[in-house]
């Protein structure tokens, strides 16, 4: 039986080797289809990386939830009552408190979003940092703040002093430029402690909008909504918590996408199999005299027919083999060129699981396309092909 | 080695009516003999050719090869047999032509049911090619090769597997008179090693008097030529 098999192996890698056209148009299909299922969920994994990223920065990590405080001094006070009783909770259990509070202002007559902070925002959204440096944890608050910039800022760099515009506040405020960072968000956004604006103003205004933040490492999903809702709770603050990370509607709709496009690439296997089965049965007309002679010269019905599906399967493998290399080579390059600008996607991840469902879903397409043709072949009657 | 008695053979032809080929055809071939098989065209020498060499069943009468009834084998023991023991030469030698005359050589090994290695297989090859004098054509494609060379390589085809008979079906029909004298030269020659028989089909009272034995088939039957 092995040496059936083989014997028939040879026949088929003969064929293959001595008919160079037809080969190439039986694999070229299957070669398209299988580029494609590759193509497809490499773009969509890179395309998962780079809107997962995008959400990471403008919203935050998975499981980040928010806590509003609505402006007046009560409640600002209650706000960083909640902070510290927040911090405290989560601290040793390696959750991330951020206390937020935004206004719209000016730097040197510029218009800018003003975001305070209390706590390591950037655990919570891990902005890169393009240049310089990101705002002191802890320590004395400096009259001159410190100041991070994101966005558009002609004319101003690193070390320069500004002075920051803040509504309700007769004075502006003297500061530092200590880097910049790039947070994805629509226009220029400057960063600042919160201690530190709070020597200038108790930033009770109704212009000022406060949230806490909490995010919580992923296995200990779902405890951030209910430690906000306890530290509301406690701090009289109006709940309830929300979460506000956007990943699992993204993952969603990347799911959706995703199998979108793998249906169009099992459409085009399908195409790959009618391909295949169409050359094997244009072909076999033109072999009946070759399948004659075999049987003649000792070849079983088993040995034609495994000769015949085994140079569908043969050449099903190897242009799946060619296109995941073509893949291997080119996916970097398309994602780099599709998603110029996501500084996230450090290096692109190969889809090697597809590539492999890849070349034994183009092994099995080569099967189907060629049972028929082999079944034809082997049930040819060589004593009517000899008289003939 | 062949003991054939009685054989029958009958084909439907148009409206149902059945034309009878072979009417109790009866035939002893020795081992290390050669015989030839005259008769005019359509007289059922392909057919008869075609039953003993297990291509064709018969309709009525019994078949042994070597002592063994193989009249009534299934499909894949009669390729099995085909393989093993019997080699055939066409009228057109039907070399595959996208191979080259050793790869064509090579396809009964490839049949062959149990492993050959390669080496064996190409050893197998030059030997089949030199006995029969084709073996420095052995990288030619058929399209280089003169008709006489063609046909000596699908006799090498025929031999490799070194069957113990040889059926050839006209297989000078299609060259001219010297390199036909030659290909049957060739394949009298076969029977000098004891063991190899040859069953040749032919039309030509000259070639075939080349060989052992001589018959023709007339009406179905098959008679001793004097």
């Amino acid at each position: 039986m092995i040496g059936s098999a083989l014997g028939s192996l040879v026949v088929a890698w003969q064929t293959l080797r001595t008919h160079k056209l037809r080969t190439f148009l039986t694999c070229l299909s299957l070669a398209i289809a299988v580029l494609a299922l590759v193509m497809v969920d490499a773009a969509s994994q890179v395309a998962a990386d780079a809107l997962v990223a995008q959400a990471r920065l403008t919203q935050g990590l998975p499981e980040t939830w928010q806590l509003d405080v609505q402006a007046g001094r009560i409640n600002q006070d209650r706000a960083r009552q909640a902070y510290a009783l927040t911090t405290t909770i989560e601290a040793p259990l390696g959750g991330s408190t951020v206390l937020l509070a935004r206004v719209n202002g000016e730097i040197n007559g510029t218009p800018v979003a003003v975001t305070a902070v209390l706590g390591d925002l950037r655990s919570i959204r891990p902005f890169p940092i393009t240049s310089g440096r990101w705002l002191t944890q802890g320590g004395v608050p400096n009259i001159d703040a410190e100041v991070v910039l994101s966005g558009g800022f002609a004319g101003i760099s690193n070390g320069d002093r500004v002075h920051v515009a803040i509504p309700g506040l007769q004075t502006t405020i003297p500061a530092r430029v200590v880097g910049s960072v790039d947070d994805r968000a629509p226009g220029a956004t400057i960063y600042v402690r919160l201690d530190e604006i709070l020597l200038w103003t108790d930033c009770s205004s109704s212009a000022w909008n406060q949230a806490l933040l909490l995010h919580e490492p992923s296995e200990r999903g779902g405890e951030a909504g209910r430690v906000l809702d306890y530290v509301a709770s406690i701090a009289k603050l109006p709940g309830p918590p929300t979460r506000i990370d956007a990943l699992g509607y993204t993952a969603d709709t990347l799911a959706t996408t995703r199998t979108i496009f793998l249906l169009i690439a099992g459409v085009s296997m399908l195409v790959g199999v009618l391909g295949i089965l169409n050359i094997g049965l244009v072909s076999l007309r033109e072999r009946v005299e070759e399948i004659a002679l075999r049987r003649a010269t000792g070849a079983t019905r088993l040995q034609i027919g495994l000769s015949v599906v085994g140079e569908s399967v043969l050449a099903a493998l190897a242009s799946a083999v060619f296109a995941v290399v073509v893949a291997w080579f080119t996916v970097p390059f398309a994602a780099t060129s599709l998603f110029p600008n996501l500084p996230m996607i450090e290096s692109v991840g190969f889809p090697y699981q597809t590539a492999a469902v890849g070349i034994l879903v183009s092994g099995l397409a080569g099967f189907l396309g060629g049972i028929i043709p082999a079944i034809r072949a082997a049930t040819i009657d060589i004593a009517s092909i000899m008289r003939a | 080695m062949i003991r054939a008695s009685g054989l029958c053979k009958a084909f439907r032809a148009v409206a149902e009516e059945r034309v009878s080929v072979l009417r109790g055809v009866d035939l002893a071939v020795a081992a290390g003999s050669s015989v030839a098989i005259l008769g005019r065209s359509g007289s059922g020498k392909s057919t008869l050719l075609s039953i003993l060499g297990l291509i064709e069943t018969v309709d009525g009468g019994t078949y042994e090869l070597n002592g063994k009834d193989v009249s009534r084998l299934s499909d894949s023991e009669a390729a099995r047999v085909r393989g093993e023991r019997l080699g055939f030469v066409f009228q057109r030698s039907l070399l595959l032509p996208h191979l080259t005359a050793a790869e064509n050589v090579e396809v009964p090994l490839l049949h062959a049911g149990a492993l050959i290695l390669p080496r064996t297989r190409r050893q197998l090859v030059a030997a089949a090619m030199s006995r029969v004098g084709i073996g420095h054509r052995a990288k030619h494609k058929p399209s280089q090769l003169s008709g006489g060379e063609q046909q000596l390589v699908a006799l090498a085809r025929a031999l490799v597997r070194q069957p113990r008979l040889i059926l050839a079906d006209e297989p000078t029909g299609n060259l001219d008179p010297s390199t036909g004298e030659r290909i049957v030269r060739t394949l009298a020659e076969l029977p000098s090693d004891g063991l190899t028989s040859v069953v040749m089909v032919t039309h030509d009272h000259e070639l075939a008097t080349l060989l052992d034995h001589r018959y023709v088939l007339t009406d179905g039957r098959l008679g001793v030529v004097s």
